[in-house]
């Protein structure tokens, strides 16, 4: 899968070049998302956007493609629901405790990172 | 359209009175009326037909005229008739119609659907909102400019720009990642953040004098191995954050030094990570405004931070000609705040110096010289040329904003006032080696601590020539602090990687616990601090470690109101426990105790 960097270069919707604090910024965002893939008991990480569509992962496609559908589906409705009850509010992260590992999602602007973390690894 | 003349209709009337004459004038009428009209007359009534009756064919008009004025003009009048009339229809020609249809394209159309939510609602009106809070900002920013043509604010209205349009749409996912990556971590460090919430020894009930530490996080980076760490602080506003700063006490080989920002809810990385030139020797958060961050460094210059802005470059830094110490700065303070556009460093250095700068106008540091220089007095030379002695330590009076304590190499303590440069209020000779730190009682600030590397921890009162309280710990003692929470405990860390703490009102003579606090055997302990807030203690270590450690409740002990029912609060709980305790130490004029601790190395 592509660098972010160069994803973000070739979005069609910014044609503009990326200026140095966004360079920095998106090199700061790669760094963190090396070092959670480096973490204990880390199985994958992927970057979605907000179309739901996979920009980044480090896991295989079929894989990737299945949890950034299905994920992100859930991001959105769980983020409505918070903002239903009260739209001031937001939706900070979710976290999905399942038997075998955890999901867990963090929404942004624009994007949705997933990690799927071993937590008593 | 009827060409009928009334003379028409009065002869047509006139032939129905009479019958006879009716039949011949119809006779008559009838062969002209019935070559002008066609078959539609034919089923007409006798009645019908002397209606003169007129059939409009356009071709032919004059015909029909001319007729009923010659039958007119011959028959004899006759009676009208009121009641007799008759009606007659006829159908006039219909123009023949015609469909002509055309077709156009259609306009184009587009579905669209979206279901609407009530936030969405808001976020319209919050954005809206903005929008015109910017443009009211830009409104009042043209009419200052128009105020005042200073070229300095175009270009801030310049930066400003850019600044706006840097908010493009696009962001990166900064945040998200962040909490992520604290999320993973909370996974990995789940017990260790229950133990710090929750855990509480119970085994502390059973024993009466004694505590112990548990240990938490260690904070470590990759970078920062080689170093030792100099310096910590604890961030005011926000207690899960702190500043260490790493050099190295061995002046031999100079390095690049670092200083990182950690957070206790992250603690496999450092928030900010800043790189300097030279080594940190000392590092101070600002108490308010807890983004700026002053370090002084080991080759005599002092940079200040601002986490908000860069954190690669310093926001000022002072020169290396003449601004700056002529040695290692060994401790930085932020002073209180007298006004708000003014921030005041102070700064003591191995030079004998303590200098103070000021940050005016958020643009220029300028340095203003109160040099303190120490005379030491003592060596008379025939050169009569005052020795300065060198500055290790300075804290300042925690009420009090112009009156410090100042520590220096020859083991003095020397009590200042930023209104006297060259007099010190008292002098003390504290030690026997230099002084590593000075720490003021939090609730009592008549009384403060100092310990060197003569082994001693020595607690003192202002005024006073001898130490209330001296303290043997068995090895070069590195730092001494005094807890937030209560006036009578204070810990201390030794080079032989041991924390002591100590609560005077429980023991007197010893500490409540002596505890190893690194792994490896030959880890020295530079630093020791408390958290403002929660009941754990950072040490930092000589292997570039910062470990963190939770003290059970025997060290926490916090004075309990007394039962009958008065209000008091806290802090004058914690004053009173202190001057009693005090009361009982201190005997006039007589010497005080000199106590020793258990110096066996477990």
């Amino acid at each position: 899968m592509m660098n972010l960097k160069t994803w973000i270069l070739q979005m069609k919707i910014h044609p503009k070049i990326l200026t140095s604090k966004e360079k920095q910024k998106a090199a700061e965002v790669e760094e963190t998302l090396k070092r959670i893939q480096s973490h204990k008991g880390v199985f994958g990480t992927i970057v979605v956007n907000s179309e739901g569509i996979p920009i980044k992962s480090t896991m295989d496609n079929t894989s990737t493609v299945q949890y950034a559908g299905l994920v992100s589906q859930l991001a959105d409705k769980a983020r409505s629901v918070v903002r239903d009850l009260d739209p001031t509010n937001d939706l900070t992260f979710l976290r999905v405790r399942t038997k075998k590992h955890e999901i867990m999602l963090a929404p942004d602007k624009d994007y949705i990172l997933i990690v799927i973390q071993n937590p008593s690894d | 359209m009827q060409c009928s003349d009334p003379i028409e209709i009065k002869s047509a009337l006139a032939q129905i009175g009479t019958t006879g004459s009716e039949e011949k004038v119809e006779e008559e009428e009838e062969p002209e009326v019935d070559g002008e009209g066609g078959a539609e007359e034919a089923p007409a009534e006798k009645h019908d037909e002397p209606l003169a009756e007129v059939i409009e064919k356009p071709p032919e008009p004059v015909a029909p005229v001319a007729v009923p004025v010659a039958i007119s003009s011959n028959p004899p009048k006759k009676l009208t008739n009121q009641f007799n009339f008759c009606e007659r229809g006829s159908l006039t020609l219909n123009n023949p119609s015609r469909e002509v249809s055309t077709q156009t394209n259609p306009p184009s159309r587009i579905t669209f659907s979206a279901s609407i939510t009530q936030w969405a609602i808001y976020d319209a009106y919050m954005e809206d909102h903005e929008q015109q809070e910017m443009k009211e900002k830009e409104k009042k920013e043209k009419e200052k400019e128009k105020a005042t043509l200073a070229p300095q604010k175009k270009e801030q209205e310049a930066k400003k720009q850019e600044g706006v349009q840097e908010k493009s749409k696009f962001t990166s996912p900064e945040k998200a990642a962040k909490i992520l990556e604290r999320m993973s971590n909370q996974n990995t460090y789940d017990e260790i953040i229950q133990d710090f919430k929750y855990w509480e020894d119970p085994s502390d009930e059973f024993k009466e004098e004694e505590g112990t530490l548990l240990p938490l996080w260690k904070f470590s980076c990759d970078k920062a191995q080689n170093y030792s760490v100099t310096s910590i602080c604890w961030n005011e506003n926000c207690p899960d954050i702190f500043v260490a700063g790493y050099g190295s006490f061995d002046f031999k080989r100079r390095k690049a030094g670092l200083m990182c920002v950690y957070t206790m809810k992250n603690p496999s990385y450092p928030e900010h990570l800043v790189a300097v030139k030279s080594e940190v020797l000392a590092v101070d958060i600002h108490m308010t405004c807890t983004s700026l961050i002053v370090l002084g460094l080991s080759d005599g210059n002092i940079a200040v931070f601002d986490l908000t802005k860069s954190c690669e470059t310093p926001l000022h830094t002072s020169n290396s000609v003449n601004n700056k110490h002529s040695a290692a700065v060994w401790q930085v303070r932020w002073s209180k705040e007298l006004s708000q556009t003014e921030m005041t460093i102070y700064s003591i250095s191995a030079d004998g110096q303590v200098l103070s700068w000021t940050l005016m106008q958020n643009e220029m540091i300028k340095m203003k010289l109160i040099s303190l220089t120490f005379s030491t007095g003592m060596i008379h030379s025939d050169d009569s040329c005052p020795l300065t002695g060198c500055g290790t330590a300075l804290t300042f009076h925690p009420t009090e904003n112009n009156i410090f304590l100042v520590g220096t190499e020859e083991g003095r303590i020397y009590k200042c006032s930023t209104a006297y440069t060259s007099i010190f209020l008292s002098e003390s000779e504290a030690h026997y080696m230099p002084v590593q730190q000075v720490d003021f009682n939090r609730f009592n600030p008549a009384v403060y601590a100092s310990c060197s590397g003569d082994w001693r921890v020595k607690i003192w009162e202002d005024n006073r020539k001898e130490p209330l309280f001296e303290f043997d710990l068995g090895s070069p003692v590195e730092d001494v602090a005094w807890a937030p929470y209560s006036s009578t405990v204070l810990a201390a860390a030794t080079a032989d990687g041991r924390v002591h703490v100590f609560d005077l009102n429980v023991n007197k003579y010893r500490p409540l616990c002596q505890q190893v606090v690194t792994q490896k055997k030959k880890c020295k302990l530079t630093k020791v601090s408390f958290n403002p807030k929660h009941s754990m203690l950072i040490v930092g270590d000589s292997f570039g470690g910062v470990s963190s450690v939770k003290m059970s409740p025997n060290l926490r002990k916090k004075q309990k109101p007394p039962k009958k029912g008065m209000i008091v609060d806290h802090e004058t709980l914690e004053k009173l426990k202190l001057d009693k305790l005090l009361s009982l130490v201190r005997e006039p004029n007589k010497p005080l105790m000199v106590l020793e601790t258990e110096s066996n190395a477990n």
